[in-house]
């Protein structure tokens, strides 16, 4: 297009060009977007015809005279009025085999890419033979579309065939794309944004694969579908009921299930999102048109494990009706484009006749596509010959050469299986040919050396005797049992004992205990380990269940059966051992299950042996390694520890249990040095001492039981010295200790988890989908596996046995044990463990392992340990119907409200008795203005500072300040969310007063709003404490003495002037004064995000409160409601705020009212509402109408997302929440590992809540007792002090009743007290209740000292009570880390309304 | 009713010029109008006659002409009037 003058015009790009603009610009070197096709023409071709048609064509269509300019940066298109270019033509048809060169020439050609600058396409004939030519046209993606292409393609087929023809040549259909810049650019402009919120995406890990950063290399890989198969899918698409508005709708539809299933089923990812690009050409005209209208957005489907494909063709059909509906030219964004790794373009392209020649048309590949594509699937029958062509482009960077081919025949079983089988669940589709699966089940199960096992480990233990008598066989302290020693000592118990029974040890550990084990071993008959701590009940449970016949114990004990105490002077005359086979029973080890009762796993000597000789091959290579025995006999992993020195000829080291609630025997081992070899938990890595000097002897750590993370690996490694070897034994009990192992390689194994390898000495393992097939190398499917070791099955279960021990035919085996855990193998063999299938999470749809959570936070510097979990949330709202008091309407879900018979409330009753004697705090109207004026000598331009929200208490306060002669300085903070009726309203007040008047405003706000809401669920906490902040600033810079609040006297009630203070303390009105003053001290001393972000350089010392005080109005004033409203509707022109749909100024009150609602259980304006009644403020029935909400929970998403809360609404509905428990030396900000683990995870993976712990909870087996793991309600939330129980009496009756006053159970000493949620009469409270258990503190030294700890020692007297009027000695006590929220306390002090 | 949607299709989708549909034209099975032009006539549909038109109604029996279309709202406008 030009303009008369002849300049021509610089346009803008549209949404469209501008995505691709930006993705070539990173990598200007690739042909990324080199759209090229190559048509074969199977005629003559009239060069002269061919060349003026294309002259004609690039007359006529603007796009092919686009050039793109960048000016400042900015890129713009301009169309020039001809284009210098003449068709060239290179002649192939000498060379031996044309096709090919023809080809040759294209693959070179178009890996270069066009200068978007200069021209925007390439258009070349190729002449084959004399009736065999290919067109060579290559545009650049940002000037055209695959539709572009056909109506170009369609123009310059009519325009040659009329010029050769000699025929004159028919009216240009064409467009100008330049229109189109033009309508996107009014439609963009006018649409409003908000119509459409991004729809967040996680990327599926394709086959396991992790891969971030790539190049945009890229292969590609096709499949003929077949003209059968093909109409096979047309027919389908014509089934009634899967039918939708087009057939091509409904082809895309089938398309797109097929490669939803296929995405799902190689990632195991069930929230999946596609990039789908839609062709955007919604008119006739713009059909016509020869540009880029092609935008990708985004198809987001939820998968379900037991989802068909009927099933999930119906979420499909959902998906794209949506995506059509939101589909608008310019609507797609750049940044959506770049979460999704994989895109499905169903093309509907057809090219026609060329000159009457029939044509083949070819997409060439330019072999490398945009880098965040990492799979693209193209769908696309060009010559409409009714067979379909699917193209997968395959990024080379993250799929491995020999994974590339084998995607696309993945994906073709997957698309054959929803032809034939419509509703098979996508879990049982066989990915695999036999080719594939036996190279997949064979690398995995990779044949290897093995020395035979003996057929019991006594056998394998009397050959040691035999060979080495004399030699150390166990250790405990001093204690020495030689080989010979231990045959003597358990001949003369298997003496004692039947065979073929099943016999208790119910042992402490000890020498004793092994020589037991192994006494009913050479007995003939299995033993079976129990704790002795474990309850009665128990024991007696497992002794009944196994059916045992004798107890062999170290202490009396009554379990129900006869016990034989042990000892090793017993005579063992005429035992001979006799011949134990490989099936016979060697011991029965009870799991608890997760769910039900625990089941007796029954392992047999063969499957031991198996274990132990394999072991013993692996670990101690004829070494005759010292293993420490100091796990419980009960856990399956001390096996190890066990058995394998004594058949390898080591030696044991007994580590008794430690005195300790838990057994850190742990510990002792590794401070003790002393044996060569360690086999423990994960969990056990982070009891190691931190730091290990000198050259260790223990050389070789064994990891079993639980998930391995390397970032544990990594650690453990340096603590000990780096040179340790670090084996990750995987195995459940039912396969005998471990039958997988895999050997840490720091190199190799560098995130997440440590693999847990390949299959030990003979044992086979196979990862197997639902219906029992073997799975790709990186697809998740669960562990199964076979061989000797397998156990013989539950004791007394048979049915449960049958269950988890099957034959699977599809492996060949008779006998699988179903571990329930899930994994994928590697292209080498090796195997990774996803997690228990139990422990896999569904978090806002997007399913995580916590493993995986595990591994990311843990890979962080300075965390030692961490573990997460999905916690309920805990509220206090209780159960049962609500009832409201008789008087005020306070709700019984209010916490710690009581009621009497006659319905009225507890806070009522007690208001009764002391209303009266609290009027001592109020003081007379009077005194106001004299207080106010008395800072004038100060030389401030202003008597005081008033506080104006806009509402009714405080417009009226600023007006009866102007009314009384005071130089008033208002102030409000626009917070963002302020109403804009409230704001007229402050606008309108200020001038007819004429008073000065201050808007602040901070950047900071969402992000205290964000914290207001983790601290307090509410928002109002945060958005005052900006206030003071901000108008305590103010007041000391101008030199105001004194800051107004509005504060109601039902506030004042509700937070300053409990019960106990005039009923128990009997104080005056300073006293309260007072302790106002340091609650308010304290308060600014948190380290909240209003501390982080605001400058309070002004509270640095206290010395501030000297200089500004504060005021509150309606202390002097008492006015009723009539009266306020009747002053106001005269003296300011005041309206009521009606946009906030409540009594309130602030649009954001409502995501704070939701939240707490959901968070906490009940209304965060319950109690603040029934003072208002209780002073008359309010009513009763209109009390009860505001607090009935009707809340737009979207615009509370809205909000939320808008300040940027991390997690979304969902999380809280879902009354679930994902929290991350770490060991670190010190407390790291969550903002710091919130990020930490977005680098690592999708952002719905990220821990809602991180709490530091001394240590991680472990069960007596050393894995993570998650049961013991605190609850991390919304008061604990924010206490990230690790957990310290009660040392002393004192702490202990402090602890007591601050949780009975707080309301909040597992307080530990070292928690803050406002982080629990305290304020200042809660302190009162406290104070009285203490002084009634004969504790004496003031409540300005509980203020001071903020924990238990602290206020213990002042009540004992250890430490001096920080009396320091400045506040000075007690401010470097107060730790950061404990010096939290303590917003609760003003918010109580202060108000949450106007 | 239907002269307008005539009107929609024939100057928004089909941009004015060439062939014009009418109200008995099977307009989405013979490939006039393609599934993003469906969305725009439910979009059309829903600001012209002030309903809503639910995912589930966007159906082959609905569309199939501009005379089934014109029919499907009567019924919902009547429905609404009723309810």
């Amino acid at each position: 297009m030009t303009e008369s003058g002849g300049t021509p015009d610089l346009l803008p790009l549209t949404t469209a060009q501008r995505a691709i603009w930006a993705s070539q610009s990173m990598h200007p070197e690739a042909p990324l977007h080199n759209q090229a096709f190559s048509f074969t023409i199977r005629g003559p071709v009239d060069l002269a015809a061919f060349r003026a048609a294309f002259e004609q064509l690039t007359d006529e269509a603007d796009s092919l005279r686009t050039v793109i300019v960048v000016e400042d940066g900015v890129p713009f298109q301009r169309v020039e009025p001809t284009v210098e270019h003449t068709v060239e033509v290179i002649d192939c048809s000498q060379s031996a085999d044309p096709a090919r060169a023809a080809e040759e020439w294209c693959l070179q050609r178009y890996a270069t890419p066009l200068d978007m600058q200069r021209r925007t396409f390439d258009s070349v004939l190729l002449r084959l033979a004399p009736d065999c030519y290919v067109w060579y046209f290559c545009q650049h993606h940002v000037a055209t579309d695959a539709t572009a292409v056909a109506v170009l393609y369609e123009r310059m087929a009519d325009l040659y065939a009329a010029i050769r023809d000699g025929s004159e040549l028919p009216t240009s259909p064409l467009s100008q794309y330049s229109d189109y810049v033009t309508y996107e650019r009014s439609v963009v402009a006018a649409r409003d944004s908000s119509t459409r919120s991004e729809s967040p995406t996680v990327a599926p890990a394709l086959y396991g694969i992790k891969r971030q950063e790539v190049t945009p290399s890229n292969e590609r890989f096709t499949l003929e579908i077949g003209a059968g198969r093909s109409e096979e899918l047309r027919d389908l698409a014509r089934t009634p009921g899967i039918q939708a508005l087009t057939p091509d709708l409904t082809l895309f539809q089938l398309f797109s299930t097929a490669f939803f299933s296929y995405l799902h089923r190689i990632s195991g990812q069930t929230a999946i999102t596609i990039g789908a690009p839609v062709h955007n050409r919604p008119t006739a005209d713009f059909k016509r048109s020869p540009g880029l209208f092609m935008e990708v957005y985004p198809l987001a489907v939820d998968v379900d494990d037991d989802d068909t494909f009927s099933s999930l063709y119906d979420k499909v059909r959902t998906a794209a009706a949506n995506l059509m509906r939101t589909a608008r030219p310019g609507g797609s964004s750049t940044d959506e484009n770049r979460a999704v790794n994989a895109v499905l373009n169903y093309l509907t392209t057809r090219f026609g006749l060329f000159g009457g020649a029939q044509i083949e048309a070819r997409w060439l590949h330019p072999g490398a596509v945009d880098a965040h594509h990492q799979l693209r699937m193209q769908v696309h029958d060009f010559t409409g010959t009714g067979s379909f062509t699917v193209d997968f482009d395959c990024s080379t960077d993250v799929f491995a050469a020999e994974l590339r081919p084998k995607m696309l025949r993945h994906f073709e079983r997957i698309f054959e299986a929803m032809i034939e089988h419509w509703d098979r669940p996508l879990a049982e589709i066989d990915l695999m040919n036999g080719a594939d699966r036996a190279a997949v089940v064979g690398r995995i199960n990779e044949p290897q050396a093995t020395t035979a096992p003996s057929a019991t480990v006594v056998e394998a233990f009397l050959k040691r005797v035999a060979e080495q008598p004399d030699a150390v066989a166990i250790t405990h302290g001093e204690e020495t049992w030689s080989y010979a020693d231990v045959d003597r000592a358990s001949r003369s118990l298997a003496a004692q004992v039947d065979s073929g029974s099943i016999v208790g040890v119910a042992m402490g550990r000890s020498p004793a205990a092994v020589l037991a084990m192994l006494g009913i071993l050479r007995a003939g008959s299995a033993y079976l380990p129990i704790d002795p701590s474990w309850p009665d009940e128990r024991i007696r449970f497992v002794v009944d269940d196994a059916r045992c016949s004798l107890v062999v114990v170290d202490r009396p004990l009554d379990v129900g059966v006869p016990t034989v105490e042990f000892a090793t002077h017993h005579d063992d005359q005429g035992f001979v051992d006799p011949e134990i086979v490989s099936s016979a029973l060697a011991y029965v080890l009870y799991t608890s299950g997760s769910t039900g009762e625990p089941k007796g796993v029954m392992v047999e000597h063969g499957s031991l042996s198996n274990y132990v000789s394999w072991a013993s091959d692996f670990y101690d290579r004829a070494r005759r390694l010292t293993f420490p025995l100091f796990t419980p006999l009960t856990f399956d992993l001390t096996v190890t520890s066990i058995f394998v020195p004594l058949v390898s000829g080591g030696s044991i080291r007994v580590y008794g249990e430690t005195s300790t609630k838990a057994d850190v025997a742990v510990t002792d081992v590794f401070e003790e040095d002393a044996v060569d070899i360690v086999k423990l938990t994960p969990s056990h890595l982070a009891l190691l001492p931190e730091t290990m000097p000198g050259e260790r002897r223990i050389g070789q750590l064994i990891l079993g039981g639980e998930d391995l993370t390397v970032a544990a690996a990594r650690r453990a490694q340096q603590q000990l010295g780096g040179q340790v070897l670090i084996h990750n034994e995987y195995g459940p009990t039912e396969a005998t200790v471990g039958c997988v192992v895999h050997t840490y390689d720091p190199a190799a194994d560098t995130a997440g988890s440590v693999p847990i390898g390949q299959p030990v000495a003979g044992m086979r393992a196979y990862v197997l989908d639902a219906a029992g097939h073997p799975v790709p190398f990186g697809v998740p499917g669960e562990l199964h596996v076979a061989g000797p070791s397998l156990a013989q099955g539950y004791l007394g279960k048979p049915e449960l046995t049958a269950i988890r021990f099957t034959a699977q035919p599809l492996v060949e085996e008779d006998r699988v044990y179903a571990t329930g855990d899930l994994a994928r193998s590697r292209p080498d063999g090796v195997l990774e463990y996803l997690g228990r299938r139990d422990d896999q999470i569904k978090i806002r749809g997007v399913r995580v392992e916590l493993g995986e959570i595990e591994a990311a936070v843990g890979s962080h510097p300075g965390i030692a340990a961490s573990t997460a979990q999905l916690a309920s949330r805990t509220t206090a709202a209780s159960t049962g119907e609500l009832i409201h008091c008789v008087r005020c309407g306070l709700a019984s879900n209010y916490p710690g409200v009581s009621f009497d018979g006659a319905g009225v409330c507890g806070e009522c009753t007690a208001l009764d008795e002391y209303r009266d004697r609290a009027q001592i705090y109020f003081k007379p109207e009077e005194q106001l203005a004299t207080l106010l004026r008395s800072g004038r000598d100060a030389g401030g331009q202003y008597d005081c500072l008033a506080l104006l929200s806009g509402g009714k208490d405080s417009t009226y306060v600023l007006c009866r300040l102007v009314d009384m002669g005071l130089r008033v300085l208002a102030f409000t903070l626009d917070n963002g969310y302020i109403s804009e009726q409230a704001k007229a309203n402050i606008r309108r007040v200020v001038d007819t007063l004429g008073v000065d008047h201050i808007f602040a405003t901070t950047p900071a706000m969402n992000e205290i709003f964000v914290d207001s809401l983790q601290r307090h669920a509410n928002v109002c906490n945060g958005c005052f404490k900006t206030i003071y902040t901000l108008s305590m600033q103010t007041a000391r810079d101008e030199k105001i003495p004194f800051i107004v609040t509005g504060l109601s006297r039902g506030q004042f009630f509700e937070t300053r002037l409990t019960k106990e203070l005039f009923t128990q303390l009997s104080v005056d009105s300073e006293q309260i004064d007072t302790n106002v003053l340091e609650a308010r001290k304290a308060y600014h001393r948190v380290d909240d995000a209003v501390r982080r972000l605001l400058d309070v350089s002004v509270f640095e010392d206290d010395s501030v409160f000297n200089e500004v005080r504060y005021v509150d109005f309606y202390r002097y004033v008492d006015v009723g409601l009539d009266e306020l409203y009747s002053y106001l509707d005269e003296r300011v022109p005041w309206v009521r705020p009606s946009d906030t749909g409540r009594s309130t100024n602030c649009l954001i009150n409502d995501v704070g009212i939701y939240y707490h609602r959901k968070v906490r259980g009940y209304h965060n304006y319950a109690l603040p509402y029934s003072w208002d009644v209780r002073m008359g403020h309010k009513t009763r029935a209109e009390a009860l109408e505001e607090l009935d909400d009707d809340i737009d929970v979207a615009e509370v998403a809205r909000i939320l997302d808008e300040i940027g809360f991390p997690g979304d609404i969902s999380d809280f509905e879902s009354g679930q929440q994902l929290v991350s428990y770490y060991v670190a030396s010190a407390e790291i900000p969550t903002p710091v590992l919130r990020e930490h683990v977005a680098a690592r995870l999708p952002h719905q993976a990220v821990p809602t809540h991180f709490v530091r712990l001394d240590r991680i909870p472990l069960t007596a087996n050393g894995k993570v007792d998650k049961a013991a793991l605190p609850v991390p309600d919304e008061h604990q939330r924010s206490v990230a002090t690790p957990y310290l129980a009660a040392r002393t009496p004192t702490e202990d009756l402090l602890l007591g009743i601050w949780e009975q006053v707080l309301a909040v159970k597992g307080i530990g000493v070292r928690d803050n007290y406002f982080d629990l949620g305290g304020d200042s009469i809660m302190a009162i409270q406290i104070v009285a209740r203490s002084d009634e258990a004969g504790l004496q503190f003031e409540v300005q030294e509980l203020f001071e000292s903020l924990t238990i700890e602290r206020l213990g020692r002042i009540v004992d007297g250890s430490a001096p009570a920080a009396t320091d009027p400045a506040g000075e000695s007690s401010l470097p006590e107060i730790s950061s880390d404990e010096i939290d929220a303590l917003a609760a306390a003003l918010q109580q002090l202060d108000g949450r309304r106007d | 009713m239907e002269h307008a949607i005539v009107r929609f299709v024939n100057e928004e989708l089909l941009g004015g010029n060439g062939p014009r549909v009418t109200a008995d034209d099977e307009i989405v099975l013979d490939g006039t109008v393609d599934s993003l032009g469906v969305t725009r006539l439910v979009d059309f549909i829903e600001t012209e006659f002030k309903l809503a038109v639910p995912a589930q109604d966007v159906t082959i029996d609905n569309f199939r002409t501009i005379t089934t279309m014109a029919a499907y709202v009567r019924t919902r406008q009547e429905s609404a009037a009723t309810t």
